[in-house]
């Protein structure tokens, strides 16, 4: 059973200071809290920059005594995650895992890790070939997956309804697209386009 | 070690203690009860269970003692806590620890004046139901990672342990000393 007044903690604690960190944790939904949606913003001077990664978490039945599961949702292109699966090569993710740690602390690593690859240790055997082989392909497919896939949710409901709005659509159009799309602003633009 | 716990099979949520169901009925010979758990799942459970008083109680029906309690309690190789726990000091928490923010790293929580906390040989502080089931597993104090024994004598440490928490036979080295202090 996974230790949940500690969880809560941590969640407060780690949204606390969001606008300095970049670093966020939700529950998925309110009837639990051992899924979580992590967030944490591409590192400056990295082709991740600029980009908002969602990274699944689920809490094993012995956390803190066993590491979370974290797997990214948002596609990325790094040599340590797979491009495929999203599935994360961290070794606190794994057998370095240790209490003391917490979701705030590990989805930092995640974000240092963006800055850092290892293509020594890869996830993704092709991608660190490319990045072994090929740096500056490497920089502009991961700087390109970074705008197609990491972009998008980088805005809040708010400011995507504003955006649209600004550009002729009605409000309550506007958000009931954005709904219907799970808050795709370039799905919703195609269909208030085509609509 | 009593014969009773030696039989053991189950653990019985009522009586607190192992029993040995006399049928395939799977109830408990004290109470009747069929609230019980195969003695390793038992275990596993309270392990993970121990600081959690919420889900304890929803296992139990009742407020629950944490899983060293319980066998203090109930078990008579638990009578007598363990050298390699025993050698971890205790330390009580001062108004100096409260006032300096300390919390527990593993839940998190401030330690509350006048209560024990273990100290690991690199100084750092948890609560016993915290650090218990870390250790185990590992060798190593969560913070730093420091290790409490030479690597190769980590296995060693967690046989003891396992053994003291496991409440079949085969203890024979229930009085073997083992330092958790590796400065010696």
């Amino acid at each position: 059973m996974v230790d949940f007044a500690r969880v809560q903690k941590e969640l407060q604690e780690c949204n606390r200071d969001f606008e300095v960190s970049g670093i966020k944790v939700v529950p998925k939904s309110d009837a639990s809290l051992a899924h979580l949606l992590g967030t944490i913003t591409g590192p400056l001077g990295t082709p991740y920059e600029g980009g908002t990664f969602k990274i699944d978490i689920t809490l094993p039945d012995g956390y803190p005594f066993e590491p979370p599961k974290m797997r990214f949702a948002t596609k990325v292109w790094h040599p340590n995650i797979s491009s495929q699966s999203g599935a994360i090569c961290l070794d606190i993710l794994k057998d370095q895992w240790s209490p003391a740690l917490t979701l705030k602390t590990a989805l930092l690593s995640v974000q240092a890790l963006l800055s850092a690859p290892e293509p020594d240790d890869p996830q993704d055997a092709v991608v660190a070939q490319q990045y072994l082989r090929d740096y500056p392909t490497f920089m502009g497919t991961a700087r390109y997956w970074t705008e197609a896939f990491a972009r998008t949710s980088s805005l809040g409901v708010e400011e995507k309804v504003q955006k649209l709005v600004e550009m002729g659509f009605p409000d309550a159009l506007v958000r009931s697209t954005l709904e219907s799309v799970e808050g795709d602003e370039n799905m919703a633009l195609e269909k208030l386009c085509s609509g | 070690m009593s014969s009773s716990v030696n039989e053991s099979t189950h653990w019985c949520y009522r009586c607190r203690q192992p029993v040995r169901p006399p049928t395939l009925d799977l109830i408990c010979p004290s109470c009747d009860n069929d609230f019980l758990q195969e003695l390793s799942e038992a275990l596993g459970n309270m392990q993970s269970h121990s600081r959690d008083r919420l889900a304890q109680s929803f296992y139990t029906g009742m407020p629950m003692l944490g899983l060293s309690e319980i066998y203090k309690q109930r078990s008579p190789i638990f009578l007598n806590p363990h050298p390699a726990i025993e050698a971890m000091p205790s330390i009580t928490i001062t108004r100096r620890h409260v006032k300096s923010g300390l919390q527990c790293p593993v839940c998190q929580e401030d330690f509350e004046r006048d209560t024990e906390a273990k100290q690991m040989p690199c100084n750092h502080l948890y609560h016993f139901d915290c650090i218990f089931p870390w250790l185990v597993q590992h060798n190593s104090c969560p913070v730093c990672r420091l290790q409490l024994r030479p690597e190769s004598n980590g296995s060693k440490i967690m046989r003891a342990l396992i053994s003291f928490f496991w409440p079949f036979g085969g203890s024979s080295d229930q009085n073997t000393q083992y330092n958790l202090d590796s400065d010696d």
